[in-house]
């Protein structure tokens, strides 16, 4: 039954687009499907291998589409199932993979099974989520936060018992244990792949399970604020999800859904992992070949960005990831965008042209968020503008997700950065940041010395590099401001170094390395090679061969 | 203590003590500006209809500065009338209009938190070291993020709200928007009496106090105990809430309170006839009325939901009067004041009298409601017999609704427009040219039970209201008499009013079959036939009853 595949998703490139806000075509303020078919050609001249789609399926929008009705239709918001197909058969044409975000951990409150499931204790969905009887005291059965704030239970007069949450309280957790939510799942899956997508992004596939006898997370006190994954100021941060999430049983499920997939030529997934151990997870779900294809975790989406940091990722990534893939992505719909996060209020070209450089020369994929390539800066908004839950809720010392959700800024002289439908005087969804006027992609297409431009050529450039694409990875000693590994690909080994600092810097060869020849053509700048010893600019990089 | 300094003590004539008050929930009682919600001049232009059916005073509810959070009962300025009310001009013209008509003017105060919005709160949210800080009940974390302790809110979920400015937990009982102040710390308790004082000094004769038993947390925020899921028996709470599984022994309710309710009590009586009457919900809502309201140096009454319950035979009825009469008996001066509707619970003639209210039900209630030793609060639109207004999920406004529906289905049922007038479209709710959309539907349910029907129909109840209020004013043993129990009885309540040698019987039948109730020793001399009660007639040492009768009798 195991279709073909090319692998051309290992080391691949997948552009993620937000839906919402990439392209709107009729005016509503709203971007859409036929709104991203138009702007096709602008992901496929940067080189991505896919996109990756957020979610555009039937919501009540609670979470923006993170909280779905109808796993197996288009909301009426995004377009029709005929326009996604145009999307799918005009992206085919750009030679571009379509891959798909699908959520379900959790579905929304309004979908038939959950309405379904809330009726009573004894209907036939009644074990489709995760009830619980109450505390003696009322309360719920355990300790477990949601992330989003508060218990992550919710109570329900009707069935008198809480039921499970780990986002909003419209996002009721399913109940994998159950098999029938297994087989639900895997049909909507079966639905899109018949339908010709070529893959899966899978919404925090490490919440599908939770502990069955709904144990308390331990707690740990409040964190110093190192782990990426959550803003300390969220109480959900002083736990160790032991028990909420990131269960053993999720494996064979795992199991079920890429037996699935494989049945299907040149398809992949790849998984988001929130998680006390990212990497750890990211080896779990993606070894074997008989699980996820690849994964994601939040190691590279946190602030810190040292060189002393980075070479510690990556350290522990070689010693526990094995035969795993990960894919490493620099900002998404749910994090501050890199160019504020690691380059603050006026982040330094050199920084973005490093950020792009390191990201395309780590072993895994890369998955470039809408707007990276512009090097936007995170948009900031009024409390009076806020639309994320998450943001409104915390708010102010965590501001939630709609700074890097802002309209996409295509063209400079037009108000709205020509994110509307021609002549629309419709607002749209999220004010426009005046901040990425000057930096819209009409302004970086005609500057050859853009950070655009330094994208699409590398992208054009790594496509040469064997050793960058599926190559080994092997760290070399750590610096305090130079992060230097050596891909290897057979006999073809490739040096990247990267001076992730505001100074310049010097860095010698280890004793017993083969010499270093820079390769010409990648577009990096601002770094040389002398015998054993590597000196930077600021920020500079360098591809060596080693021969 | 300087606070009994006696010396300031106005004189007070008591009318509170047998007072009837009129309670009115300004959003819904009459739209003057026709925003589609009821303001100040709608109620002053409308006070005519209060004075005609013969009360005391009215109560208004909040009409404060507020989000609306919680449609009013969430302040952000005790001293200032919120713009869609009106102004301070508009509630003065109305006080003074109100006084004119002879009718006292009691005001909510919402004293046990306030609005998120409230700049107290904006300050004491801002830091753990600003002059507010500990204004609020803030609480750090326990070691799993979890909050302090076990306490809920009313209004569902966790009692305690995560800030992430100060990186700690804070006390709401209700909504999150609304923080609990602080009562252990003085200087709030200062600020809260200044605004008492500024209501009193502008005329008001007297305080409603809203969830005064809310007022004080324990200091140590001790676990409340577990109850397990509830019988549905207590009146305050629904059972298919989780705030019913605790007993509130520590987040309410506690001895605290009595020290500061002296404090008020010692400003209002520098007022000359004013009263207080504070809402208290609580398991042992009565035995607190009683400790509340004892002494003479604390409330002036208490109100609980005893009578606010979904029970209503006679065995039940007769059990609250009981002990109440053991408390009042037991307690110096303890007061209550009774309910049958408020803004919180469903409507009377609903949920007494089901889908379909019995006429004789609805004859019956005011009688016994007015016959009862202590005050009486009626709500706006029991005196025409209004049904709960059925409300779609869609239409609903209150949060509390929205967050355990569809087993509770909120406060807004009894909130609907007042209906003045039969023939509008909006029931006379507005008298606005062009009237918006009422912000709750009105209910067509109430249409054939408007005023304007009512009082052309001399047999209708608002007339029935009409003439108990005034009839009871010349029966000094309904006005101040004691109360006597007669024994208990499966479907007839009976007891005995006393003033001097004069001793009425006052009995109903609350069921809907006929009954009989034998007096034994006792004789009825004279069957009071000017009280307007039917249904029920004397035979020496036997009162027949039909099915709602109702006999008010003088014994030999």
């Amino acid at each position: 039954m195991k279709s073909a595949n090319s692998n051309w998703w290992r080391g691949g490139v997948i552009y993620q687009i937000y839906p919402r806000s990439y392209q709107d075509s009729n005016g509503d303020g709203i971007g859409d499907l036929p709104g991203i078919t138009r702007r096709l050609e602008h992901i496929a001249r940067l080189g991505a291998d896919g996109i990756w789609l957020s979610p555009f399926f039937k919501s009540p929008m609670k979470d923006f589409g993170y909280d779905i009705t109808d796993y197996c239709d288009v909301d009426p918001m995004f377009g029709t199932l005929a326009d996604f197909k145009t999307l799918v058969n005009r992206a085919h044409e750009l030679g571009l993979k379509v891959m798909i975000d699908q959520v379900y951990s959790h579905t929304a409150d309004l979908h038939p099974w959950f309405v379904e499931s809330r009726s009573s204790k004894t209907n036939d969905k009644a074990d489709w989520y995760v009830w619980a009887d109450s505390k003696n005291d009322g309360n719920p059965p355990n300790n477990w936060l949601s992330i989003f704030g508060g218990s992550a239970w919710q109570w329900d007069t009707r069935r008198k018992q809480y039921y499970l949450h780990n986002f909003l309280t419209s996002q009721p957790d399913l109940n994998f244990h159950n098999p029938a939510v297994q087989d639900a799942v895997l049909d909507s899956v079966k639905f899109w792949l018949e339908f010709g997508v070529d893959g899966y992004r899978l919404d925090v596939v490490n919440f599908y399970f939770h502990d069955k006898q709904l144990r308390d997370n331990p707690g740990r006190g409040m964190p110093d604020g190192s782990d990426p994954a959550v803003s300390p100021v969220n109480p959900y941060a002083w736990q160790w999800h032991h028990f909420d999430k990131s269960q053993p049983e999720n494996l064979a499920f795992l199991k079920r859904l890429r037996a699935l997939v494989d049945s299907y030529p040149d398809t992949t997934m790849v998984g988001e992992i929130g998680d006390d151990d990212g990497l750890a997870r990211v080896a779990e779900y993606t070894g074997g070949g008989d699980k996820l294809h690849m994964a994601y975790c939040f190691d590279l989406l946190g602030e810190p960005h040292s060189a002393t940091f980075l070479h510690g990722v990556f350290t522990r990534f070689n010693e526990v990831v094995g035969s795993g893939w990960p894919c490493w992505a620099l900002t998404n719909h749910d994090i501050p965008r890199v160019a504020t996060r690691w380059g603050g209020k006026k982040a330094p070209h050199g920084l973005l042209r490093l950020a792009a450089a390191l990201q395309l020369s780590l072993r895994g994929t890369a998955c470039i968020y809408q707007g990276d390539e512009l090097g936007l800066p995170e948009a900031e908004l009024a409390f009076e503008d806020l639309q994320d839950p998450y943001g409104i809720t915390m708010w102010p010392e965590y501001k939630g997700r709609d700074g890097c959700r802002t309209p996409m800024p295509w063209s400079q002289a037009t108000a709205d950065l020509g994110f509307g439908a021609a002549g629309s005087q419709t607002k749209p969804w999220l004010p426009v940041a005046e901040s990425h006027r000057a930096l819209a992609v009409d302004v970086q297409e005609a500057d050859a010395d853009s950070l655009l431009h330094h994208y699409q050529h590398l992208l054009q450039w790594r496509r040469s590099q064997p050793a960058l694409i599926d190559g080994d990875m092997s760290l070399l000693p750590k610096h305090d401001q130079v992060l230097a590994f050596v891909r290897s690909h057979g006999d073809r080994k490739v040096l990247c170094a990267f001076n992730l600092s505001e100074r310049p810097a010097t860095f010698a060869l280890p004793v017993g390395l083969p010499a270093a020849e820079p390769i010409n053509g990648s577009g990096v700048r601002g770094a040389g090679v002398q015998g054993a010893q590597l000196s930077f600019e600021p920020w500079a990089c360098i591809f060596c061969t080693l021969s | 203590m300087s606070t009994s300094a006696a010396s300031a003590k106005a004189p007070n004539n008591g009318w509170w003590r047998a007072g009837v008050i009129y309670q009115i929930y300004p959003r819904s009682f009459a739209d003057s500006n026709g925003d589609g919600i009821g303001d100040l001049r709608g109620i002053t232009r409308r006070l005519d209809h209060i004075a005609q059916l013969g009360v005391d005073a009215v109560w208004l509810s909040p009409f404060q500065k507020s989000p609306m959070k919680d449609f009013g009962y969430d302040i952000s300025d005790y001293n200032d009338v919120d713009p869609m009310f009106g102004t301070l001009a508009d509630f003065k013209a109305m006080v003074a209009r109100a006084h004119e008509l002879g009718l006292k003017v009691m005001i909510d105060q919402v004293l046990s938190h306030c609005s998120d919005q409230h700049p107290w709160f904006i300050e004491s949210r801002s830091s753990k070291t600003n002059a507010k800080a500990d204004w609020f009940v803030w609480a750090d974390a326990k070691d799993d993020g979890n909050p302090p302790n076990n306490w809920l809110s009313v209004f569902g979920g966790s009692s305690w709200q995560w800030d992430t400015r100060r990186k700690q937990y804070y006390l709401h009982n209700f909504l999150t928007s609304q923080p609990d102040l602080n009562f252990h710390n003085p200087a709030v308790q200062d600020a809260l009496l200044a605004s008492a004082k500024f209501w009193l000094d502008l005329g008001v004769d007297g305080l409603r106090l809203d969830a005064i038993n809310f007022c004080y947390h324990d200091a140590e925020l001790r676990s409340n105990p577990g109850a397990g899921e509830p019988d549905g028996s207590n009146p305050t709470v629904a059972a298919s809430n989780p705030y019913a599984w605790q007993h509130h022994i520590y987040d309410r309710s506690r001895p605290e309170a009595l020290g500061f309710l002296q404090r008020m009590r010692a400003l209002t009586d520098q007022y000359t006839d004013a009263a207080m009457v504070g809402e208290i919900g609580d398991e042992s809502g009565m035995v607190m009325v009683a400790q509340y309201s004892s002494g003479g140096d604390k409330l002036h009454m208490g109100y609980c939901f005893d009578l606010l319950a979904d029970r209503f035979d006679a065995g039940y009825v007769r059990g609250v009067i009981a002990k109440f009469e053991n408390v009042a008996a037991t307690s110096e001066q303890g007061w209550a004041c009774w309910a049958l509707s408020n803004h919180d619970c469903k409507r009377v003639a609903t949920r007494w009298g089901g889908a379909n209210p019995p006429p004789g039900l609805l004859r019956l209630m005011p009688a016994l409601q007015l016959s009862l030793r202590g005050a009486a609060c009626m709500y706006q639109g029991e005196e025409l017999g209004l049904p709960e207004a059925d409300i779609a999920y869609e239409d609903l406004q209150d949060p509390y609704g929205k967050t355990m529906w569809p087993e509770f289905k909120g406060r807004d049922g009894c909130r609907t427009p007042f209906p003045w007038d039969s023939r509008a479209s909006d029931l006379g709710f507005s008298s606005a040219p062009k009237p918006g959309k009422p912000w709750l539907p009105v209910a067509e349910s109430q249409r054939a039970l408007a005023v304007d029907r009512q009082v052309l129909d001399n047999g209708s109840l608002l007339h029935r209201y009409r003439h108990l209020l005034r009839w009871r004013k010349s029966q000094p043993a309904l006005m101040k008499g004691d109360l006597t129990l007669l024994p208990a009885h499966e479907q007839v309540l009976a007891y005995v009013r006393r003033s001097g040698n004069e001793r009425l019987l006052c009995a109903f039948n609350l069921s809907e079959r006929s009954a009989s109730l034998p007096l034994g020793s006792e004789r009825v001399a004279a069957v009071l036939d000017d009280s307007g009660a039917t249904g029920a007639t004397a035979q020496g040492s036997t009162v027949n009853f039909e099915p709602w009768g109702v006999i008010f009798a003088r014994l030999a």
